[in-house]
């Protein structure tokens, strides 16, 4: 073959560019610890990373409504308790005032305290979180319960609130005043009027109907709880998942650095012998040796 | 016999002839490094021999008369020209669309955090945020934030395609204009040419820029020659002249007045010309097809975006509004120049997002959480796609060209480098070998003096030496 003197040093350019260009890559890629930095690097690469990408967007959104789901459950639950832990004390004094043997000034205690217990009742069905109420359904913005504390009137609908806790899945997270504390209300006021009227049947007729209420209210607080663990278990499945797909997201984008580097160093190795190789190549013809 | 002095002429000749060699041989090294150079040789021939007039003619013949250059020839093959010039027209193309690609594929900006993809996430991940706290005016502000985003991001992809559209058209005229002085100068060059040939004489230097031009109108465009007997190089695309002799046409580029679509046409007649290959044809199928595919496939997203959104908020209910029937508000507008935006009302007061199914419920989202659904909702390439895939799709699919117009460039870029480097086998000028001729020519030069100086030596014993017997 014979070789002209221009081919020689376009050869030995074209060369070096192109190996620059190969190390301007690699070094690319281990600045940025990315490997795909554009589409055209890898195009399925790039659909999957986005794809990826929306999945972890919609987990971590997931994740976000659960961790307020978990709240509205949590106030929930502590207020459903609470009304629980009134129920008691008024099924007891209740009982100790049909027993007919209490003295007058005992009983009005009995009676206030049934008052008070009913107040507070309605207190905490009237409980807000973040300015919502969150007995009221979905009239978050209205109490759920006004008028005389001895005949409540609820004010909210029996609308869901819902949560969605994954793709397609949502949770209703409320209970509503009306079936689960409205029972209960009326039973303490009706003890009430019965420890009032000193009547021993109505008396009796009031713990049953405490009783029933009570029953509702454990049937409202099972549920929450219930839709609490439920909440908890996606949470934790979610998170789970958040891992894996993070890690898959990482195996197609993120760069291998200890690959990266290798490659680097043996580029950068062919780089410099062609540099060499055109310093040396260039220069010297049959007239270097010529006299 | 032969003349006397005859032998001095001979010798006289063998010196002009190995100076003109140098001649050569010096243009040759002077133009190593000249892009389009072809070296040349002198081709060295003996001059009409001597007969020398005798009684037996038959045995003693003819008496050679020395040297002389019969011509300057250029080395070069035709054949490699054409198999160049075919490779470049390929790579001509490919350079063109990989150039406006490679400024798509950047424009895309994906993956990455400040995407259209990831502003789309956000977009689904804000309804159901608002979907947690219908009632937080707050939250609601910052899910048109994020529609704000979103609708920026889409009006600036959108119109950095529009604008590489137009740069491909500017291209397309910028290539017309080369292609144009090109075709001037090789009917300026045909002309001079021809005219040296018609006087016997190798016009090399003149071929050589020719070929050159050549080369450089192959990257631009698909063309055909032919070599007229009398040395000219007629140009032809699709069969009309671009040059003949040294006549030439012109091309300019043209729209369609209804599709908008760019392509050349021929000055002279105005018909339209069927551009193949070359960066022309690169920048007329980037204009013409591709660039308005991405355009379509961005459009049928936010068309469709927009369609099932609106349809979506308009059956809702704002904080402030009353039934029975909802107001029918849109939540993204379209505007006349194709651009994206969230309608200025919600805007100014997020309280009108109609969040709630029915009036007066302000702790209803069923409207935002539908909203936030449509990302699950196939409303896509007839009912098989999310907004999501057909995007992933979509930028898949536009790497996907990217990356083949790249190896598509590099392909042909080493295919055209691999001709040229038989082109310059054959026309190259190495300079080893131009010095081995110029050691040759020297030495035949000297030994050409050397000679004289004998035929004056032996000239001085006839003039001064002979006659002078006895003396």
């Amino acid at each position: 073959m014979r070789v002209s003197t221009a081919m020689m040093s376009e050869t030995i350019l074209w060369n070096i560019t192109r190996n620059a260009a190969r190390l301007d890559r690699v070094a690319d890629q281990i600045g940025s610890g990315r490997q795909i930095r554009r589409p055209s690097d890898d195009p399925v690469g790039t659909a999957n990373v986005l794809q990826l990408d929306s999945t972890r967007a919609r987990i971590q959104q997931h994740l976000r409504n659960i961790d307020d789901a978990r709240s509205w459950i949590d106030a929930t639950d502590q207020a459903l308790s609470s009304i629980n832990a009134g129920i008691q004390r008024a099924r007891e004094i209740t009982l100790a005032a049909a027993n007919g043997t209490l003295a007058p000034e005992n009983r009005d205690a009995i009676e206030t305290e049934l008052q008070r217990i009913l107040e507070l009742a309605i207190g905490t069905a009237n409980t807000r979180l973040n300015g919502r109420y969150i007995f009221s359904g979905q009239k978050t913005d209205t109490p759920a319960f006004s008028g005389p504390p001895n005949a409540p009137v609820y004010q909210g609908d029996s609308g869901p609130i819902v949560r969605v806790i994954d793709v397609g899945v949502t949770v209703t997270i409320n209970v509503t005043g009306d079936t689960a504390i409205l029972p209960t209300l009326n039973a303490l006021a009706q003890a009430q009027a019965a420890v009032a009227a000193n009547d021993p049947d109505a008396m009796r007729a009031a713990i049953d109907a405490l009783d029933d209420a009570h029953t509702a209210l454990l049937t409202a607080q099972a549920r929450a709880g219930a839709i609490g663990s439920q909440l908890e278990e996606q949470a934790s499945r979610l998170e789970a998942l958040d891992v894996s797909v993070a890690r898959l997201r990482s195996q197609i984008q993120d760069v291998d650095l200890a690959k990266a580097v290798s490659d680097y160093s043996t580029l950068q190795t062919i780089y410099q012998a062609s540099l060499a190789a055109g310093s040396r190549g260039i220069l010297p013809s049959l007239f270097d040796y010529l006299a | 016999m032969f003349p006397t002095f005859g032998r001095l002429e001979t010798l006289l000749r063998a010196l002009q002839t190995q100076q003109r060699a140098v001649d050569v041989t010096n243009h040759n090294i002077a133009n190593a490094n000249t892009p389009g150079f072809s070296r040349q040789v002198a081709a060295l021939g003996t001059t009409p021999p001597y007969t020398i007039p005798t009684l037996s003619a038959p045995r003693v013949g003819q008496i050679g008369t020395g040297v002389t250059v019969l011509s300057v020839q250029r080395i070069r093959e035709g054949f490699l020209d054409v198999q160049y010039r075919t490779q470049a027209e390929q790579l001509g193309m490919s350079e063109a669309k990989t150039a406006i690609y490679r400024t798509l594929d950047t424009l895309l900006n994906e993956p990455s955090e400040t995407g259209l993809g990831a502003a789309l996430d956000k977009f689904w991940a804000g309804w159901e945020e608002v979907a947690n706290r219908p009632e937080h005016v707050p939250t609601r502000q910052a899910l048109i934030e994020v529609a704000q985003t979103l609708a920026h991001r889409f009006n600036a992809m959108r119109n950095q395609v529009l604008q590489q559209r137009e740069e491909a058209a500017h291209r397309l005229a910028l290539e017309a204009d080369r292609i144009n002085q090109i075709a001037q100068q090789i009917a300026s060059l045909n002309a001079q040419i021809r005219g040296v040939l018609a006087m016997g004489q190798q016009p090399n230097d003149l071929m050589d820029t020719r070929d050159q031009l050549l080369d450089q109108l192959a990257r631009s465009i698909g063309t055909t020659t032919t070599v007229t007997p009398d040395g000219a190089v007629n140009v032809y695309i699709a069969g009309h002249a671009l040059v003949d002799r040294d006549q030439t046409d012109a091309l300019r580029v043209t729209f369609d007045p209804v599709t908008g679509n760019a392509g050349l046409t021929w000055v002279s007649d105005g018909r339209s010309v069927d551009v193949t290959l070359g960066a022309a044809a690169g920048l007329i199928e980037m204009h013409n097809v591709a660039l308005p595919g991405i355009l379509g496939d961005l459009e049928a997203l936010r068309d469709t975006l927009v369609a099932e959104v609106n349809a979506r908020h308009q059956a809702g209910f704002g904080l402030t509004d009353t039934g029975p029937t909802p107001p029918g508000r849109d939540f993204f507008e379209i505007l006349p120049n194709g651009d994206l935006r969230v309608l200025p009302a919600l805007t100014a007061d997020p309280s009108l997002l109609a969040v709630a199914s029915a009036p007066g419920v302000p702790g209803n989202a069923d409207i935002a959480l539908a909203i936030a659904g449509l990302a699950e909702e196939l409303t896509m390439g007839s009912g098989t796609a999310t907004i999501n895939t057909f995007y992933e799709t979509f930028i898949a699919r536009v790497g996907r060209e990217a990356e083949r117009a790249e190896a598509d460039r590099v392909n042909q870029e080493s295919l055209t480098r691999a001709i040229d480097r038989r082109r310059q086998e054959v026309a190259g000028v190495s300079l080893d070998e131009e010095a081995v001729n110029l050691i040759k020519y020297q030495h035949a030069y000297q030994a050409a003096a050397r000679a004289m100086t004998v035929v004056d030596e032996m000239l001085d014993k006839l003039i001064n030496g002979t006659g002078l017997v006895g003396r």
